[in-house]
């Protein structure tokens, strides 16, 4: 049966030596039942701490945690419910295989832990069906230590789908994979969860995985939610400069400057490399709210090498790199390294650079927020 | 083209050998001194030219009723387990709660635990049989193992803590979230991982508890209590001679059980006292 999640205005804080350090801040997030929803940030943001705190194996300073009906975890009302009664089931970074147990005990254990304990007969189908779930069933009598990676990540998905739990929490779990190998697993995991149609948190630092595996994502950074809404969505309307610069890769390129009129009355942003001419309708609009500074940020693939003098900005490729089915000149610049994605090759040396006027987004110089 | 003489890697080798050697028989001479005194028949043994070699000191020191040895072995053996198997589950638990729970204090147990291991018995043995005897505990089983588990509880807490702490915590957190309590965590998880850790702490508690000397000398008077050290010790010849021969007989029949515990169970000890030495 499948369970929405809730999460409503959770704090974390870690008292230490040096005093109080809070890593959560006022976290609300609502998680439909089957959703895929994926937990993005970098590392040290919280979002480890914050599954922790569904799984229980973290206790929330303030605010409340609700699993389908059940609040499993509310400080200010006493309430919280340990791990083992939440019946959430966990995937982790190391896999946290048993090392003592065989594939086929690591599978059956959440099942030995039930009350009343299944019968033998019962725990060992279930356990044969994880395995021919997951195709491990040769597998089922080895140790852990005689495995590969990729298997070891399929015992673990085996043991945490065993007791058909209302929850699925996924730290990192393709983090410690081969790159071809994460890739695979990736769209397997997505297919099972699919399947099985069971509520799913997935934290990951990975944007890419973010971006392929959620239905939903929320970018985390310093303990609060950033944005909030589908990878697509995140994608082309990012809220601030830490969303625009850590979703999507290449990232976001970004120029700072002050908005002002060239010698032929233009609306220009006049960067430490020079000014950006800014299309004729954003440049008016930014006029008329009166802003002073903006950050420009534009992706990659919505600028376009031209000849110098023919775009926005002149400037200078230093490099081409062919990744394949596309190229990345890269222009090494006083606001930073900027990233151009193009279909055809483009020749270091001077160029212009288009950018798509439709695809500009500003953001303000203090706040760093998006304006609209 | 290789130079004559002696290859390095060969005389590395050799000096290595020739350390170990040395290291060896500085060891093991005094056991081996013992052990020929023990199959010696006379007590002038070191000024006669000819030895006669029996096993008369072993017969003598097994059966005769005034020795007492067998009293004292099973004195030794039944206060080394008790506080062994006691200890051992003692600091297995606490072990675990320190290095694995937060709460206040979970850094100063181990140092005070620590710190009291570290009163030299002399100064704490003469109070302590005062109370003892005020709680009719002098010449007990039971006053000897609450002194010699307080004592050695720091030695099994340490080399758990140490031990526990190479086990991924992640393995703990993943048998919480699979439904099991923290007991569980800890028979079905923990302790069979820190096995090789328990059992070396276990075994050296009892090879500590086998070997003292002072609290079992102070605290027992007969052979209803007294272990082997403080038995040996007592031993007297007739004519108030020291009856090497016995008292070496005695000394190598008390040592063989902890000498082969050790050889049979090395492999254990080595790991449990590396254990945080090397990343796993």
């Amino acid at each position: 049966m499948a369970c929405s999640v809730e999460l409503k205005n959770v704090d974390k804080s870690f008292f230490t030596l040096r005093g109080r350090v809070d890593v959560m801040r006022g976290i609300s997030l609502h998680i439909e039942p089957r959703e895929l929803f994926v937990l993005l940030g970098p590392s040290g943001c919280g979002k480890s701490t914050l599954l922790n705190m569904i799984a229980g194996l973290e206790k929330p300073t303030a605010g409340s945690i609700t699993i389908g009906d059940a609040v499993v975890a509310d400080p200010g009302r006493g309430v919280f419910i340990d791990p083992f009664r939440r019946n959430v089931a966990m995937v982790f970074q190391s896999y946290a295989l048993y090392p003592h147990m065989t594939v086929r005990a690591n599978i059956a254990f959440p099942l030995t832990n039930l009350k009343p304990r299944p019968p033998a007969g019962d725990i060992g189908r279930k356990v044969r069906e994880a395995a021919r779930l997951l195709r491990i069933e040769e597998l089922l009598d080895r140790k852990p230590a005689e495995l590969s990676g990729g298997q070891r990540q399929r015992v673990a998905i085996g043991r945490a789908v065993v007791r058909e739990p209302k929850v699925f929490l996924m730290d990192e779990p393709l983090s410690n994979l081969d790159a071809q190998l994460r890739t695979e697993m990736r769209a397997q995991l997505k297919e099972l969860q699919r399947r099985l149609g069971i509520t799913t948190v997935y934290v990951t630092h990975d944007q890419m995985e973010a971006m392929t595996l959620g239905d939903r994502i929320a970018v985390l950074n310093e303990g609060v939610i950033q944005q909030l809404g589908t990878p697509a969505g995140v994608y082309a309307h990012p809220s601030n400069v830490f969303v625009a610069r850590f979703v999507g890769s290449p990232p976001m390129n970004l120029f700072e400057g002050a908005v002002k009129r060239d010698e032929n009355t233009r609306v220009v942003l006049r960067t430490a490399d020079g000014d950006i001419l800014l299309p004729e309708r954003l440049g008016a609009d930014l006029v008329a709210q009166g802003k002073e500074r903006c950050i420009l940020g534009i992706r990659p693939e919505h600028i376009e090498p031209v000849a110098a003098g023919q775009g926005n900005f002149d400037s200078r490729i230093s490099v081409v790199e062919n990744v394949g089915s596309e190229y990345l000149a890269s222009l090494f610049l006083k606001s930073g390294h900027i990233v151009v994605r193009a279909q055809h090759e483009p020749q270091p040396g001077p160029a212009g650079l288009r950018f798509a006027s439709d695809r500009l987004h500003v953001f303000d110089a203090g706040a760093r927020s998006s304006v609209e | 083209m290789a130079r004559p003489g002696i290859p390095e890697e060969t005389c590395k080798r050799i000096l290595i050998a020739a350390g170990a050697a040395l290291l060896l028989v500085f060891a093991l001479s005094p056991f081996f001194w013992m052990l020929w005194v023990s199959l010696t028949s006379r007590p002038d043994f070191l000024f006669t030219k000819t030895v006669e070699y029996t096993l008369a000191n072993y017969t003598n020191v097994l059966t005769s009723p005034t020795l007492h040895f067998t009293d004292y072995f099973r004195n030794s053996l039944i206060v080394a387990s008790v506080t062994a198997v006691a200890v051992t589950l003692i600091a297995s638990v606490a072990g675990y709660a320190v290095s694995r729970m937060r709460f206040p204090g979970r850094v100063a147990i181990p140092l005070f635990v620590l710190a009291m291991s570290m009163f030299p018995p002399i100064s704490i043995v003469g109070y302590l049989y005062q109370w003892f005897s005020s709680l009719g505990l002098v010449n007990t089983h039971a006053a000897l193992i609450f002194p010699y588990s307080a004592l050695t509880v720091s030695l099994a807490l340490w080399i758990n803590m140490s031990y526990f702490a190479q086990i991924p915590v992640d393995l703990d957190r993943a048998a919480l979230v699979d439904g099991a309590s923290r007991m569980a965590v800890l028979f079905k998880i923990v302790f069979p991982l820190a096995l090789p850790g328990i059992f070396s702490a276990f075994l050296l508690v009892f090879i500590a508890c086998f070997n003292e000397f002072l609290f079992a000398l102070m605290l027992t008077i007969d052979p209803f209590a007294q272990t082997l050290p403080v038995g040996i010790a007592l031993f007297e010849g007739l004519h108030g001679e020291v009856p090497w021969g016995n008292l070496m007989a005695a000394s190598a029949m008390a040592t063989l059980p902890l000498v082969a515990l050790t050889l049979i169970f090395q492999k254990y000890i080595v790991q449990g006292l590396m254990g945080g030495a090397v990343k796993g």
